[in-house]
This record gives structure tokens, sequence and C-alpha cells, in this order.
């Protein structure tokens, strides 16, 4: 029995120790490597025509200040097309978007979908049809684009083996809430430490599904998107993987965003993260265990832990039960499992950041005030834990339905017309 | 190395990459952020290294008088908290022949009767329907205090139906904590090799975070399981799970956590810098100084 126990638990403490050595070689990589920063900051070139793909649904708070920092944009006029994708929106939405493609209506062009399946996957998915554009962008209609931002996101596709390219997302509504600046910490080791180690390495940057987009014929050649998915981003980056595309994170080019403030709203979003991500583990972990040609060992090794993330989450839990069990039945483990198991709560769960990688970004970043706040990861680690495992565990027990594709909308919380401050405070 | 011919122009190449940098004021225009790393030495290697070794160095002669300290407390503390219970030592053989000895207060273990296993039963379930009352934007405490509740009723649960099987001592339980947490301590200055020292902070303020955060620790962890006697002596053992498995390790890496995340907070070496140019890119002024 105790055997039965410890098998399990040790196994799961392995699973630990190689994502915590995996993150401190990202940081390692991340403090002292060479950076792949390729085609950044191109200013003068041939430039392709772009799609900017919008999905809102009942976005009336924010999409007009998004709509106006895109068509501030220094891309060429003639060569870009905004498509928001009004997804069967019951606000003023579809009104805000008919008054944009009056004012503008070479450049704004809204797709409306009034029926079909809810969730953003579905909406890229009809609306892909209405531009023949060679680059689709996708943005959340809660950002807010830099004036340079397109060209810096297009200037990889240059390169004709890149896929998709993903930008860094950094919050701006950091000083609400200690959710919102837990949630800054959480990006900033993901972003900035993460991503860029896996850019540098040569593995798998991971296609963020917003600040970024994907080459037509690459989304076409790759079975384009896919509307039974709720992380569409995961889904395409390693579909693209395997069909032999490269997927480029360029950590120069920042887009702002809307975290979550309260927490019923944080829970809602990493429990549809936790499910997408999960949904494209069970597809995808075969193809790319048998590792096309194509493929490295190390990204096959690196994309298998990356669609293991959301999975840590459970495993930990049940690693602490175990552990809990273990104690009762007069097990003395070693001090180096409780010692492991204890560590990996003062991470963040959406990326597995250890805290040693979170405060290496953010003293990058250059804000070292907010380190401070590194103890306190254990409180969010402890709610999206569980959060994480509760959907794990209903994702398992309800396999057989295939109409599992809920799809939960972020709240916003700005003001309609709120001057926006930008920067990571 | 170059040779004559290329020396004038590996000197032009550098000011060429001096000037690139140079702000108006003659400060260095920082790259960035995305593009920032940090420049490895020798001289942090070596600082590293003999930090890392020089911590463990510390502990290491230092666990005899580490031993004799926490003796010391224990036995105010026992005195402070009025019981009447020998003070003895175990001794705790380390890896590579090395000793240490541990205080043990010989305390009874109170087992829970009807009546302790019934009040911590309602006090469990009134965590637990506190944590529901509790407002939405205290959400991390509802889920702590829910985790307390279920581990205190896996508690509950053990002792309503096993109470004379439950393996630990009170003694078994401060020994396994305090063995624990000298772990903890001695892997203080490795950790931090890894993940503090290879930062740019200046030597001074790496060796004073090691040795502030052994010095809390020292005092912490014998304080943290007075504590724990002290509940369990009055709550019995129904505690012991919880304060073992929430309250014991768990807030050791806390503190660990809590003082890396201050000291990263520190401004750093290079930071200094940015206000005037690094030496190696420092050009000599118009009147030939430099």
């Amino acid at each position: 029995m105790r055997l039965a126990l410890l098998i399990p638990l040790y196994a799961i403490v392995a699973v630990l120790i190689v994502y915590t050595v995996r993150h401190y070689l990202f940081t390692l990589n991340r403090l002292f490597g060479r950076h792949r920063q390729p085609y950044v900051d191109i200013g003068t070139a041939a430039w392709p025509r772009v799609a900017v793909f919008v999905p809102c649904h009942n976005e009336e708070r924010v999409i007009a200040q998004m709509l106006d920092a895109l068509l501030d944009c220094d891309y060429p006029e003639r060569q870009l097309v905004i498509i928001p994708i009004n997804d069967r929106s019951t606000d003023g939405t579809g009104r805000i978007l008919a008054d944009y493609a009056g004012r503008f209506p070479v450049r704004v062009a809204p797709f409306h979908r009034q029926d079909g399946k809810p969730g953003k996957a579905a909406a890229l998915k009809d609306a892909m049809e209405a531009s023949d554009a060679a680059i689709h962008l996708v943005f959340d209609a809660d950002y807010l684009p830099g004036r340079g931002l397109i060209k810096q996101l297009v200037g990889p596709f240059f390169d004709p083996e890149v896929g998709a390219v993903m930008g860094r997302v950094v919050p701006m509504n950091v000083n609400k809430t200690l959710l919102t600046r837990l949630l800054d910490l959480e990006r900033t080791g993901g972003y900035q430490v993460d991503q860029q180690a896996r850019m540098n390495l040569g593995l798998i940057p991971q296609y963020g599904g917003t600040v970024g987009g994907v080459r037509r014929t690459a989304l076409i050649h790759a079975g384009g998107w896919r509307d039974d998915t709720l992380a569409e981003d995961t889904d395409i980056t390693f579909r693209l993987i395997l069909a032999g595309w490269e997927v480029v994170y360029q950590n120069r080019s920042e887009c702002y965003e809307e975290v979550p403030e309260t927490w019923p709203s944080r829970i809602r979003q990493i429990k549809r993260w936790a499910r997408g991500h999960n949904q494209a583990l069970a597809r995808y972990w075969w193809p790319l265990l048998k590792r096309p040609a194509h493929l490295r060992r190390r990204a096959v090794m690196d994309g298998l832990l990356l669609l293991g993330v959301f999975a840590v989450g459970p495993l930990l839990l049940l690693g602490w039960t175990l552990a809990v069990a273990l104690y009762y039945m007069g097990v003395q483990l070693a001090s180096g499992v409780y010692l492991i198991l204890a560590v990996a709560m003062y991470s963040t769960l959406g990326n597995f950041a250890a805290f040693f990688e979170v405060a290496a970004g953010a003293r990058l970043d250059g804000s070292r005030g907010r380190i401070k706040l590194l103890p306190f990861l254990i409180v969010g680690f402890l709610v999206s834990l569980v959060s994480v495992s509760w959907a794990t565990l209903v994702q398992m027990a309800l396999f057989w339905r295939r109409d599992d594709q809920r799809w939960e909308k972020t709240e916003r919380y700005r003001e309609a017309g709120a001057v926006v401050p930008t920067g990571t405070g | 190395m170059p040779g004559k011919r290329a020396r004038p122009e590996l000197e032009r190449v550098r000011r060429l990459e001096a000037m690139r940098v140079r702000g108006v004021r003659g400060g260095v225009i920082t790259p960035h952020r995305s593009m920032v790393g940090l420049p490895w030495t020798g001289f942090r290697l070596l600082t590293t290294l003999l930090l890392s070794l020089g911590g463990l160095l510390l502990l290491y002669v230092s666990l005899p008088g580490l031993g004799r300290f926490w003796q010391v407390v224990f036995e105010q503390a026992r005195d402070f908290l009025g019981l009447q219970v020998p003070l003895g030592d175990q001794l705790w053989t380390l890896p590579g022949g090395l000793e240490f000895t541990l205080p043990v207060l010989a305390v009874m273990t109170p087992l829970p009767g009807i009546q302790e296993i019934r009040i911590a039963a309602v006090v469990a379930v009134l965590v637990f329907a506190l944590s529901f009352l509790l407002p939405v934007r205290f959400t991390p405490l509802r889920y702590f205090l829910r985790l307390l509740a279920i581990v205190e009723g896996s508690a509950i649960g053990f002792f309503a139906f096993s109470a004379e099987s439950f393996p630990y001592r009170l003694q078994d339980h401060v020994f396994i904590l305090l063995s624990a947490g000298l772990v903890v301590m001695a892997l203080v200055p490795l950790v931090l090799g890894l993940t503090l020292h290879v930062f740019d902070l200046a030597f001074w303020k790496k060796l004073l975070l090691t040795l502030a955060i052994l010095a809390h620790l020292a005092v912490f962890i014998p304080l943290q399981l007075l504590v724990h006697i002290w509940l369990v002596l009055h709550g019995s053992a129904v505690l012991m799970p919880v304060l073992f498995l929430v309250f014991g390790l768990l807030l050791d890496v806390l503190v660990f956590v809590a003082f890396y995340g201050w000291a990263l907070s520190w401004r750093g070496e290079l930071e200094r810098r940015d206000v005037a140019p690094p030496a190696h890119l420092a050009m000599p002024a118009r009147g030939g100084r430099a």
C-alpha cells in the first residue's frame, strides 16, 4: 500500500523537478544568453497586405479605443484592413462598429455573426474567409496596440518559414487590486523570460491568440482555425509546428491589455485556459512525441512540457494528497519531497514559472519594487491550483461530451471613453 | 590578439560602439527592456562560489553553537510556558558522518478525547462555513480556510476512528520539523547561489542577505515549533497534521521567498552606472583628459 502511494508521489516530484530545472535554464538563458529577435524594428519594406481581426462579443466599453489605436498605427493604410468581428453582441458594439465603418469605409470592415457556435475560435473561423490578406493578425478588443506594433509583428513574416508571430502582453490595470499585481508578475515571468528563452533556444514559443498573427497560407496548410477548441492559440501553435512552420516570439512588440480585476473573473479565465490547453494536450502529445523529422529532440521535449503546464496543477494537488495520506501512515518522507511540493506553491500556474523566474523577469523590466510581492504568489497560485484542478476533473468526467465548449467571456472594467494609462506601473 | 594594423581599427570600432549608446548628457542610453540582459563576469562567478561555499561553511562551523542556541530557546520557552517537563537532546546524524544535537522537550502527546474531537469538528465546520460568507474579494482567504478545514477534517476523521494508531509523538513532530528546518538552512546558500548571486547586486548585499536569512531562520524555526507545541498542548494532537502540513515547511519556504523578493528589489550595480558611461566605454574628453 505504501509503495502504491510512494511511487506516484516520487513520480510527481520528479515532474516538478523537471519543470523547475526547465524554468531555471530559461531564466539563465534570458539573463545571460544571446537574444534572438529577428526582423525587429524594420522601418521600410514592401509591406504585405494585413487583416487585423478583433473578435468582439459585447465590447462596447473598449472597442472604440482599440479601433482608434489601430487606425493610428503607422502601417501603410492601403495595406491594412481592420476586421472587427461582431460576434452576436447584444450591447452597443454593433452600433459603434457601424459608426467606424461609416467613417472609415475602406479601412474598417466589420464582420457580423448573428448565429453559429459561440466563442473566439468559431468567430475567427467564420471571419477568416472575409479577407485574402497575406497576414492575419488577431487582437482582443481590450488591447491597446502602439503605433509601430503592426509593423513589428509583420516583420518576422518576411521569413517564408514563419507561420505565426506572437508579441508581448503587458497589463495596463496593474495597480487596481492584489490580483492585477499578481497577474502582472505572472505575465512578466511568462513573456519576458519564458517566451523569450524558448525563442532564444530554438524551442516552441507559443502563439498566444492575441497580439500576434498567422500567415494565411500557413493557417490554411495547417487546417484553418478549429472551432471545437477553447484554446485556439495553443491548438494552432502545435498544428503549425507539426506542419513544419516556425513560430516566432517578439519580446519588443508590446501591447497593453486589461487583466481580470476580480477573482471570479480570473477563475473563469483560467478554467477556460486549462480546459483548452488540456484539449491540446490530448490531441497533440502523441503526434509531437512521434517527432516529425523537422523537429529537434529538445523542441519536442519542451513542446510536451508546454502542453502539460495545466496538467501540473492537478498533479501537484495529487502530490499533496498523497503526502497527507503517507503522513497518516507514518511514512517519513525526505524533507526534500516536502520542500519540492512547498516551493512549487510559489509559482504561477498559467505558465508554471517559478518564483525566481518571475523575479528575474520583473528585474529585467526595470520595475524592482513589485518583486517584493513575490511571497504573495502563493495566494494566486492556491486559487489557480484549485480552479485548474477542478476544471480538469470536470473535463475528464465529461470527456465523452462533445458539446463541452462553453465559452466564458472575460469581463471588461474600463469605462467607455476613459483615458487609459499605459505602462507596468 | 589583433596585429599592429588591426589595432587602430579595433579602437575605432570600440569608440563607435561607445558613441552608439551615449546620450546627450554623456550618460548611457540603455536598451529597451525587451533586449536587456546581464553581463556575466568572472568576479560574479567567484563571489557566487565564495558566498555559497562560505555560507555552507559558516553553517557547518556554527552547528554546535546553533544547537546550543536552540537548546537555550527551548529552555527559556519551557520556563515561560510553565511546562514541567525535562529538556533533553537528540543526536541527528547527518550524511558524511556529521552530527547535530537537536533539543527535545519530553512532553506527552495529548491524544484527543471525544470532547476535543467534537470541538475540533465544530471549529472546522465553522471555518468551512465562514469561507462561504466572506466577500469574493477575499477569495484566496476563502480557499485557504477551506484548505485548513479539509486538512483538519482529515485529522478529525483519523482520530475519531483510529486515534491510537497515530504514528507521531509530539517529540517526533518537533524533531522532524527542526531537522527539516536545518535542511532548509543548509539549502539557503546553495539556492541563493543559483538564483540570487547571479544578479548584479553588490557583494556586501549578497553577503548581508545570506546572513540575514540564516539568522532569521535560526530564530524563526525554534519559535515556530514552540508555537506548535503550545497549540498541541492546548488543543491536542488533532492539530498536529495541520501544523505539520500547512504551517511547517511551507512557512519556512515563505520566509526564504520573502527575503529573496526583498533582495531582488534592491538596486543593482549595473543600474548605478546608467548615469555615466561604463569604464570600458569611456571616451577621452576634448582636452585629452578622460
